[in-house]
């Protein structure tokens, strides 16, 4: 239990140190990276709360999908080093860590003035009449039976697993019988929400096709510049590409062929 | 054993620097990655009720952590296509020179 406690602690520790240097900065890259270490940190508190299938996603998700999205999107923009912390202007960089010191100081007097104080460990609220242990790591697994073959016989893990009935199973399954049963109708809105976003990300950051016309693809002789995408109507490459169909209209395959690859 | 309290000072703490990052960065994707940090913070407090609270089997503490993370990751991928389509107009992800409506 001791040992349990000193993991907690040095795995607090650096989840706060990283996520400090994090906003201290000056390259975003470099706090894109303390910030992997910082999400790297709470999967292993995840860990010790007993939720594997959340440190997973955890790991997956965040470290593996958003921040690398982060990195991709700075790689793309080329993003200079911001001013320091220090040349900020006085209301940034003076009286925005006072507001968030008592945002914290507030969080803590709650903490400390309710129910969840450091007192043993315990619930003191009276109502909870299971008077649960306030136990983080909590022994789930040992109370959390499934039954792994329902009333029609399918076991969960199918054949061969070597799953048999009463076995004991951990987080993932439990959450994911959770999510699929109780919270059905909030995964499909959520998968919902997942599909705007893609659709919604893909329209905000597309390159508008008028901007795109201009520059690179203009044809500085004739017959060159002609690629197999459709142009845009009006545009030279269109009344070009029309000229040149026009043309070989009435010719052979062949002169066709080499007409077109001019 | 770990008190439940350690935890949720860990959380308060963690959002606590994330609204310091907030307020004092002006780079949008810094501010961004502060936003995630907070979120974060909010899922260690939301898990370790989850195991707080524990009467028989309670996981929706940690169902609503999944939807943190689906709400995280759509907000992520959003914000940066809108920083992206952004910093194509003005040529800067400083969120003090982004003031077209100011005017």
């Amino acid at each position: 239990m001791v040992l349990e406690q000193i993991i907690f602690i040095v795995l607090a520790v650096l989840a706060t140190l990283s996520a400090i240097g994090m906003i201290s900065m000056k390259d975003p890259v470099h706090s894109a990276l303390l910030l992997v270490f910082t999400f790297f940190n709470l999967a292993a508190i995840y860990l010790l709360l007993g939720a594997e299938f959340l440190a997973a996603v955890q790991v997956l998700v965040y470290a593996g999908a958003i921040v690398v999205l982060f990195l991709f999107v700075m790689m793309l923009l080329q993003v200079r080093p911001g001013p320091s912390f220090y040349k900020l202007r006085f209301f940034q960089s003076r009286i925005g860590p006072v507001v968030a010191l008592v945002f914290l100081v507030e969080v803590l007097l709650v903490t400390f003035s309710t129910s969840f104080a450091l007192n043993g460990g315990k619930i003191t609220d009276s109502n909870n009449t299971q008077a649960a242990q306030v136990a983080a790591s909590v022994r789930y697994s040992t109370e959390g039976v499934v039954p792994t073959a329902d009333a029609t016989g399918n076991t969960i893990g199918g054949s061969g697993i070597g799953l048999h009935e009463n076995v004991t199973t951990g987080h993932s399954a439990l959450l994911g019988k959770e999510l699929y049963s109780t919270f059905l109708y909030p995964f499909e809105i959520a998968s919902l929400i997942l599909l705007i976003a893609a659709i919604g990300a893909i329209v905000i950051a597309r390159r508008s096709l008028e901007h795109d016309t201009g520059d690179e693809n203009t044809p500085t002789e004739v017959g060159r510049g002609i690629s197999l995408a459709a142009p845009l109507p009006g545009s030279p490459q269109a009344i070009e590409m029309e000229r040149l169909i026009k043309s070989t209209r009435n010719a052979k395959d062949e002169d066709r062929r080499v007409i077109l690859k001019k | 054993m770990i008190p439940v309290a350690w935890y949720l000072i860990l959380s308060g703490v963690l959002f606590s620097i994330g609204m310091a990052g907030v307020l004092i960065r002006r780079n949008v994707l810094v501010i961004f990655m502060c936003v995630e940090l907070m979120m974060n913070a909010v899922n260690i407090s939301l898990v370790a009720f989850a195991r707080s609270f524990k009467t028989g089997l309670n996981f929706t503490g940690d169902a609503f952590v999944i939807f943190v993370v689906t709400v995280a990751a759509a907000e992520a991928a959003v914000g940066l296509a809108i920083i992206v389509s952004l910093s194509r107009q003005s040529d800067s992800v400083d969120a003090d020179q982004i003031d077209l409506l100011k005017e």
